[in-house]
């Protein structure tokens, strides 16, 4: 009985709705869809959850062979159709639609339509075992693609692809020479166009082989002859000319991409051939060596984000805080001496102090409860002291500053004692300490500890002297 | 015109605060977000031409820049340039075949014969480089391995007008923004109460030439990234000193009076300017106070006075300015320029030039010594250099005591160092009679590129667009010179 | 038990739904996310051009050496051509968009297809794209470009505010309001009326008499006599010239390297008396651009050609002649282009325009005109000059002192000497070649005397000369001339002109926000004889112009750049009228006109530092002037180019090394300084407080009197209470140091007259109060 009766209330909306959706596909193109259908759309991320909840248990109950209620097949057919028609009201929001919305779209009402035919064979007992499994196990598969599109459609293409889809750019150890480093190359620069859907010029540069054969105007790589493959000849001339390639307006190679091309061609075009085959002064490692190179940022991903509002919170007339570079997490701050000095000054930085990797405090009068601050900063890496109150004992707070590349602290009254925290500071690369109390013993001793350091005593004796002394030429007799 | 907003902040500062804090909504609307305006969420070139102010395009080599202008044109034939053939062939008529239609300026157009000369002072090379430095410039010559000497710049211009104001602006006409500017405008302020591009001058016994406010004008830029001279004397910025009669505090009390009125009066006009107004008088007056102590040398001990030489306590000269040039550096000023003229020597050009040199030499090095113990060469680019070259041959009356050159566009002489730039390398060459460049040539637009390039400034997305079209430093040319990049 | 699960499914969406709207799912997304509607019929100027130009004439505009697949989409013809690389395919197809290559390319998600191109850093909105799809499907349809299309008067619509409305211009302006559910701010207080109209028609703050007489006239409303009497005050041409000068890049110096003096003052003087005879637009522009060529040419024709004679002059030794020659013409080519027409030709220059239909030839056919001047170019350096008293270099006239009583007897030669002055002749003519790239040394095909056609083809019967190109600029067809000039006046008066970017009436220039009122107002001023007073007395008797400006927070939300104009503008004074204000309201003021410029303060030492060293001719070192001279106004500040006057450039002043028409309007710390330390400012301050405690009797009325000769109004009781407690205070501290108020009112040059020192000290400073604030230095 509450078969029947939801049958009957059900059909009217459930094919009202059908023949809305399928106007709403045809003729798109002429539609204007008043404001308020957009809003509607809004609905659409939310509903989308239901159908696909209930298609899966419904399929999963008819494939299992369990009885499927009418009424529930009901909802789950209106919630479907529901879904396509928000979401069709959302998507046209999006003009021009992208070709992942496309396919959303379609699948998606593909799903509906699916579903309202099952409710139909269902509504005149057509339902029987062979159709209703097919039609359920498509379900079940366009369900999945669907999602996954409009998943695409909202946070991106590659928002399910595996972490090693990410790890790609990222070039191991010991990385064969064409496969880490020259492919990359090629399909940054070369595959848009020489793709087997495109072929331009009768050419792929999708693998190895097909590069050796080449395309309509002779093979593009010629194993240990750079200059007879074709690929570099193109790649060689002049931008403006017709030939050249990547063509006038794609991103052309860059020299170093030039270069390594041209060595590996040199070598033998191998893809067995790895790093370490290489001898020390095959210009190719050093190329190579380049791109393992971390990029630039990738070592400071690991900060806390900060909005810039926090930057603009903090940043006072005497303090500056600066993003190293754009988009980037990581800090430089510099402080200026204001007229009426407080302390206080660097409280603000407490906030940010894992984002700062460079500070610089020259010429403040600074006291313990600065330095404190400073010592928050675990991630820097320059700092600057110079012309400040520091001593030993303000300086021994440092110790955890391990990261420290940089650190100037000459004109201070930092004496040997404050040697230990120095000796800790395994990264040091650069130190200018004249114009202290440290001895030149002490100074040696840390040279024999880190001997990466560079340790600036100032200038040259030498020619502080000679500056000192000697004038340039004087123009006794010249004047005249 | 876009940017030309006139808040005490950068604008674009602002703009993208309004646009993060729009980020503070649910996945939900984030979804719709992506759906609505795929590009709000696509990152990428086109988001830079709206580059925050005050970010680098990427991470800078170099903070900071002192440009050490020698205004008028050094020889490079007398300085870095060594050219021996010149004494073999002394005399000689400069071959046409090397001067093959070489437009000439009309002190020398008339001259029926072109005799090669050669340098008055002799040359050594020096540091493990090796680079060739005349003895004019023995201090620099100490020095040879900490700078970059570029041999192979080139220019289109003749005259010093239209050449020096292509060397600071980008173009030979006037009307566009100095480098200086196009620095502050891509970066901002380091020091909220300094002005971001200074400009220093000082002149020498030499011929000289005039110098223009148009070589440190922000052009179409907001004025507040003009150069801001520095001057020698109290009244170090134009203006900045109260009457006499009125201290500190009785300014304080005025401005908080001025301020009181101005905050009734932007509640009875609801209009932000005046806000704003009130925030730069509060910088004028934090500049009072800054701008004397940055430029009060007498902060500096003996030993440093000595080393950029005695005269670096005369307020004035150059080695005071560099001098100077160093402190604001070390205050967070963006960009330094200074002028030193009188290197125009069409005549008596070896007492000119010894002249020029004393007043130069040592203190330029002495500022590149001081900055690299101070651990700020890495990050501050020193350019040393003139508008153009000088002839190979003499002008006027051939005598080796006493000759002079005329301009020459085709190749001359700079150097530069730090702030990401190769230390102790010599870069491009020209032919035996220093007329032509035979390798690596480096014109004015590559040189800007350069530079903003260790500035962290892409020279092609730093855009300005005023009267309809995207203006660059750069024009529509310009390579970064990377073989000189350290 | 099924009918359970039902209920229960149903009843799970409900509650989910109810919750979801409680945590605001559906609320809309933030601003910024919101796109406006989209048009009802999309305009091809005003929506789709913009789009175009900007990001696609680049490569596919007028210019042919830049157009890449052989496309260019700013002409209809060629728009829809077949493209040439792509055979079969269009890039428009009138009413689809999906067979429209540029739709299809522009909605591209492929790299390799999308337009415009990566590289190019630009990037289209979904908002500009759809405008795009909309506009192709409604057919595609071009249009000139409005502002080559001549002005028609439109007719005047009619609102319900018709009320509030007091001549044409509201009718427009308030239709606007309306569309945007806008209402326009009642009239100002008659105090900051009479403030504006005195500041907009002279330049100076109105004198005392005249805002009484205006308080005294109970009548209330009539403004028409009062702005009478200000535009028939001789102020109101100097005044009007300030603004022309920048136009015209007048200076006292010949700028580039030795930058040594010039005497086209008497031109100056020609300019201020042509404002104040009202002459016509059209004989103003016709004797700056070819008063020599006139058939009854007298000296005062000639005297007004040096219009373009203004622009830099070199006198840098080995220089060559024929580049800067070519200098000289480009720049009077240029200056027609900015100043006149609204055009930036010099794009044109050494290529074809990108963005706006002019070829480098038409470039150089107008270039042509200005070719023909029998300059000798560099004839002595600076010092020669100086030695012979060589200020201008031919050709020029010479005025006597005679006639200077005479025929210009408008020309104030004080000295009582001849002084000569540079003017235009066309006695060298000379052959006109396209200069390729621009090179003055590489000549392409020779062109002739012709204007665009695009704007306005040039008349058969008009003389090939430069007296046809001012009949031809000031022809009622041309549709630039008085849209150009009606905009800089509305610039003058509300800030932004109806077109924002009044130097480019082209297509990268900003569209008019108010279009039909534009072209009335044009039509109208051009009916009307090109009456500068007219249009003036027009726009200013216009409620929109008497209206408050006081912004609303509404008002900010809706319109914060006030294009609508629901409000008046308020903005800062240039440095001219900051100046002068002082000067004025301190009674300094010498309202001398005309005349050799003068020496007022300036920092000592400027021109010395920068100078070219030794004696480099007359400006080689400034020396002050004495007396009354250092009170003139100061538009006769003597100008040297290479340094000009360094409180007038800190406000925003050009250099005048090239015609400007826009000056920017920053806000900066160097300006508080100067508005703190000038001596001109601080003397300002003293003498009128000076003349305040000799002529205010009661010591009560001493601050709400100098109030008011500074603010032209009356102090609010909060404000009085802050100045009141200052004075006291500072009067305190004065007399606690005596020797500091006597250091204080010994600031500048003008006489002590002799007040209590300590009083006058205190005084000065409560001056200076008023003096920085923001509403002194702005026109409200």
């Amino acid at each position: 009985m509450g078969q029947k009766n939801s049958g009957r209330w059900a059909n009217f909306p459930i094919f009202g709705m059908t023949v809305f959706l399928v106007f709403c596909l045809l003729f798109e193109s002429f539609l204007e869809l008043p404001p308020l259908v957009g809003w509607l759309g809004h609905w659409h991320p939310l509903v989308l959850h239901f159908p696909i909840v209930l298609l899966l248990l419904v399929c999963i109950m008819g494939l299992l062979g369990k009885k499927v209620s009418t009424l529930l097949l009901t909802v789950t057919t209106l919630s479907a159709l529901l879904t396509a028609i928000t979401g069709f009201f959302l998507g046209s929001k999006a003009l021009p639609k992208g070709n992942l919305l496309l396919w959303h779209q379609w699948l998606g009402a593909a799903v509906a339509l699916l579903a309202v035919i099952w409710y139909w064979l269902r509504q005149n007992r057509l339902d029987k075992r062979p159709f209703a499994s097919i039609i359920q196990v498509i379900l079940i598969v366009l369900v999945g693609i669907t999602g996954h599109y409009g998943g695409m459609v909202t946070h991106g293409e590659d928002f399910l692809a595996l972490p090693i889809g990410n790890e790609g750019d990222k070039i191991p150890e010991d990385p064969f020479i064409y496969g880490h480093v020259v492919v990359p190359i090629l399909e940054n620069k070369c595959v848009s166009c020489h793709n087997p859907n495109k072929r331009k010029g009768e050419l792929l540069m999708t693998d190895l082989d097909q590069l050796l054969i080449g395309g309509g105007t002779g093979p593009a790589i010629v194993a240990n002859v750079p200059e007879k493959s074709l690929l570099l000849q193109r790649v060689h001339l002049p931008v403006d000319d017709e030939e050249h390639m990547p063509p006038d307006g794609k991103e052309p190679l860059t020299e170093e991409e030039i270069a390594i091309l041209e060595r590996w061609i040199a070598l033998g075009a191998s893809d067995t051939l790895r790093l370490t085959h290489l001898k020390a002064d095959e210009p190719l490692s050093t190329l190579i060596k380049k791109q393992l190179m971390p990029q630039d940022g990738n070592e400071y991903r690991s900060f806390p984000k900060m909005a810039d509002s926090v930057l603009l919170r903090l940043g006072t007339d005497y303090l500056t805080l600066q993003r190293i570079s754009a988009n980037s997490n990581a800090l430089a701050v510099a402080v200026f001496l204001p007229p009426q000095y407080d302390p206080s000054i660097l409280e603000g930085l407490r906030e940010v102090a894992l984002n700062i990797v460079s500070l610089d405090l020259s010429g403040l009068p600074l006291g313990p409860q600065e330095m404190e601050i400073v010592s928050l900063c675990r991630n820097l890496e320059r700092l600057e002291l110079d012309r400040t109150l520091v001593n030993d004992a303000g300086f021994k707070g440092l110790q955890g500053l391990t990261k420290l590349k940089l650190l100037k602290a000459y004109d201070t009254d930092l004496t040997d004692a404050s040697m230990a925290v120095l000796q800790q500071m395994e990264g040091l690369q650069q130190l200018y300490v004249w114009d202290t109390q440290i001895s030149g013993a002490a100074l040696s001793q840390l040279k024999d500890r880190l001997p990466a350091l560079q340790i600036n005593t100032g200038i040259d004796p030498g020619i502080k002297e000679s500056f000192i002394q000697g004038d340039t030429v004087s123009l006794e007799g010249t004047k005249n | 015109m876009e940017n030309d907003k006139n808040d005490s902040k950068d604008p674009l500062k602002v703009n993208r605060r309004h646009f993060f804090s729009q980020l503070s909504v649910g996945i939900g609307s984030l979804a719709l977000g992506s759906l609505l305006i795929p590009d709000l969420f696509k990152t990428g070139t086109p988001a830079l031409e709206g580059q925050p102010l005050g970010i680098p395009h990427f991470a800078p080599k170099a903070k900071r820049v002192i440009y050490l202008f020698q205004s008028g044109a050094p020889s490079q034939l007398e300085s870095f340039d060594y050219k021996p053939t010149l004494l073999k062939r002394m005399g000689e008529d400069l071959p046409e075949s090397v001067r093959n239609g070489q437009r000439l300026t009309g002190m020398t157009a008339g001259q029926s014969k072109f005799p090669l000369m050669p340098s008055a002072s002799q040359f050594k090379q020096y540091g493990k480089s090796g680079a060739w430095v005349s003895d004019y410039f023995p201090h620099i010559a100490k020095i040879a391995d900490d700078i970059c000497i570029v041999r192979s710049m080139h220019t289109e211009a003749i005259n010093h007008d239209p050449a020096i104001t292509f060397f600071q602006t980008g173009s030979q006409q006037s009307g566009r923004p100095s480098l200086g500017s196009w620095m502050s405008y891509g970066l901002g302020n380091e020091n909220q109460n300094l002005p971001s591009f200074v400009v220093l001058t000082s002149r020498g016994q030499g011929n000289s030439q005039g110098l223009y406010s148009k070589l440190w004008s922000s052009g179409f830029l907001d004025s507040k990234h003009q150069g801001v001279l520095l001057r020698s004397g109290k009244d170090s910025v134009l203006y900045l000193n109260d009457p006499e009669g009125v201290s500190r505090s009785d300014k304080r009390h005025l401005l908080d009076q001025v301020a009181a009125l101005n905050k009734m009066h932007h509640v009875e006009t609801g209009d932000d300017e005046i806000e704003s107004r009130i925030a730069q008088y509060e910088m004028a007056y934090r500049m009072q106070m800054s701008v004397p102590d940055v430029m009060d040398i007498k902060k500096e001990p003996e030993s440093i006075i000595k080393l950029y030489g005695e005269d670096s306590q005369v307020p004035g000269t150059y080695a005071a300015n560099c001098l100077q040039a160093r402190r604001l550096a070390e205050n967070g000023v963006r960009f330094i320029q200074l002028y030193h003229q009188g290197w125009d020597q069409h005549g008596n050009l070896p007492n000119e030039m010894a002249g020029q040199a004393k007043d130069v030499d040592k203190a330029s090095a002495a500022l590149v010594l001081d900055l690299k113990q101070r651990g700020m060469l890495d990050d501050t680019l020193v350019i040393w250099g003139g508008e153009f070259g000088r002839t190979n041959y003499c002008q006027g009356n051939f005598d080796p005591k006493n000759y002079g050159r005329d301009h020459h566009p085709r190749a001359f002489s700079i150097w530069m160092a730090g702030g990401g730039i190769k230390p102790g390398i010599s870069y491009g060459e020209t032919d035996e009679f220093g007329y032509n460049i035979v390798k690596d040539p480096v014109h004015i637009n590559d040189f800007h590129a350069t530079i903003m390039h260790n500035m962290g400034l892409d020279h092609e997305q730093l855009t300005y667009k005023y009267q309809g079209r995207r203006f660059r430093l750069t024009d529509v040319a310009g390579n970064v010179v990377k073989d000189i990049l350290s | 038990m099924k009918q359970k699960l039902g209920i229960l499914i149903i009843l799970t969406v409900l509650g989910l739904l109810i919750y979801s709207f409680k945590s605001g799912f559906f609320d809309r997304p933030p601003q910024g996310y919101i796109e406006p509607p989209l048009p009802e019929v999309v305009d091809y100027n005003f929506h789709i051009k913009p789009i175009l130009s900007d990001n696609c004439y680049t490569c596919h505009g007028p210019d042919a050496n830049k157009r890449k697949a052989g496309y260019r989409l700013d002409l209809e013809e060629t728009a829809l051509l077949e493209l040439p690389e792509h055979p079969g395919t269009f890039g428009i197809v009138p009413g689809n968009p999906a067979k429209s290559m540029l739709y299809e390319h522009v909605i591209s998600e492929d790299p390799a297809m999308v337009m415009p191109p990566k590289e190019s850093n630009l990037a289209l909105s979904p908002y500009e794209k759809k405008l795009l799809k909309k506009w192709i499907e409604q057919g595609a349809v071009f249009e000139k470009h409005w502002a080559f299309i001549p002005p028609k008067k439109a007719t005047v619509p009619t609102t319900e505010l018709s009320e509030l409305q007091q001549n044409e211009v509201d009718a427009f302006i308030f239709e606007k309001l309306l569309e945007k559910g806008l209402k326009p701010s009642p009239r100002a207080d008659r105090e900051i009326l009479i403030r504006r109209l005195s500041l907009d028609i002279t330049g100076l703050p109105p004198s005392p008499e005249l805002v009484s007489d205006f308080m005294a006239d109970n009548a209330g409303t009539a403004l028409e006599p009062f702005i009478d009497r200000l535009l028939a005050s001789p102020q109101y041409g100097e005044r009007m010239t300030q603004v022309w000068l920048d136009v015209a890049r007048y200076a006292d110096s010949h700028g580039y390297q030795d930058d040594s003096y010039r005497s086209m003052w008497p031109w100056r003087d020609w300019v201020i008396h042509a404002f104040n005879e009202n002459m016509p637009y059209d004989e103003f522009l016709t004797l700056q651009l070819a008063g020599d060529l006139l058939p009854d040419a007298g000296k005062e024709q000639l005297l007004a050609t040096g219009f373009n004679r203004n622009h830099p002059i070199t006198q840098e030794g080995g220089v060559i002649q024929e580049e800067y020659q070519s200098y000289y013409v480009v720049d009077r080519a240029n200056t027609l282009g900015k100043g006149i027409l609204g055009l930036t030709l010099e794009c044109a220059k050494c290529h074809d325009h990108k963005y706006d239909p002019l070829s480098q030839k038409n470039y150089f056919e107008i270039y042509s005109f200005f070719n023909n001047v029998d300059e000798k170019g560099l004839q002595m350096d600076a010092v020669q000059a100086a030695n012979q008293r060589y200020f201008a270099d031919a050709p020029y006239i010479t005025i006597s002192p005679e006639e200077s009583r005479g025929v210009l007897d408008f020309v104030n030669n004080t000295e009582g000497k001849k002084v000569n002055v540079m003017v235009m002749n066309d006695s060298a003519p000379r052959q006109t070649y396209i200069f390729n790239r621009g090179a003055y040394d590489d000549l392409g095909e020779k062109v002739y005397p012709n204007t665009p056609s695009i704007i306005l083809p040039f008349p058969e019967e008009f003389p090939k000369n430069r007296l046809g190109l001012a009949k031809w600029v000031t022809h009622k067809d041309n549709p630039l001339t008085a849209r150009v000039f009606v905009n800089r006046i509305w610039a003058m008066l509300f800030r932004n002109g109806l077109v924002v970017t009044s130097e480019d009436f082209g297509v990268q220039g900003s569209l008019p926000t108010h279009p039909q009122l534009l072209d009335w107002l044009s039509k109208d001023f051009m009916e009307h004889g090109w009456d500068i007073k007219y249009l003036l007395k027009k726009i200013m008797l216009s409620a929109t112009y008497q209206q408050s400006s006081k912004a609303t927070p509404e008002l900010l939300e809706a319109d914060p750049e006030n294009l609508l104009l629901a409000r008046a503008p308020r903005f800062r004074m240039s440095g001219e009228m900051i100046r002068d204000y002082m000067l004025a309201s301190s009674g300094l003021l010498n309202r001398e006109m005309g005349g050799p410029s003068v020496r007022p303060y300036q920092p000592a030492g400027l021109w010395e530092e920068t100078n070219a060293g030794g004696n480099r001719g007359v400006l080689t070192s400034y020396t002050e002037d004495t007396g009354d001279k250092l009170y003139r106004r100061s538009l006769y500040t003597i100008w040297k180019r290479t340094l000009p006057p360094p409180n007038m450039t800190v406000f925003d002043a050009p250099n005048r090394d090239f015609c400007e028409v826009r000056r920017q309007n920053t806000n900066t710390p160097l300006q508080a300084l100067a508005l703190q330390n000038d001596v001109q400012m601080l003397e300002a301050a003293r003498v009128l407080a000076q003349r305040c405690i000799m002529t205010v009797k009661d010591p009560n009325l001493l601050v709400p009197h100098l109030f008011e000769r500074i603010l032209i109004r009356s102090p609010k009781s909060e404000e009085l209470k802050v100045l009141e407690a200052y004075y006291r205070d500072a009067l305190e501290q004065f007399r606690a140091k005596p020797e500091n108020a006597q250091k204080l009112i010994a600031m500048g040059a003008y006489e002590d007259l002799g007040t209590a020192p300590e009083k006058t000290a205190a005084l000065m400073l409560t001056a200076q109060v008023l003096y920085n604030l923001d509403e002194t230095i702005t026109k409200e």
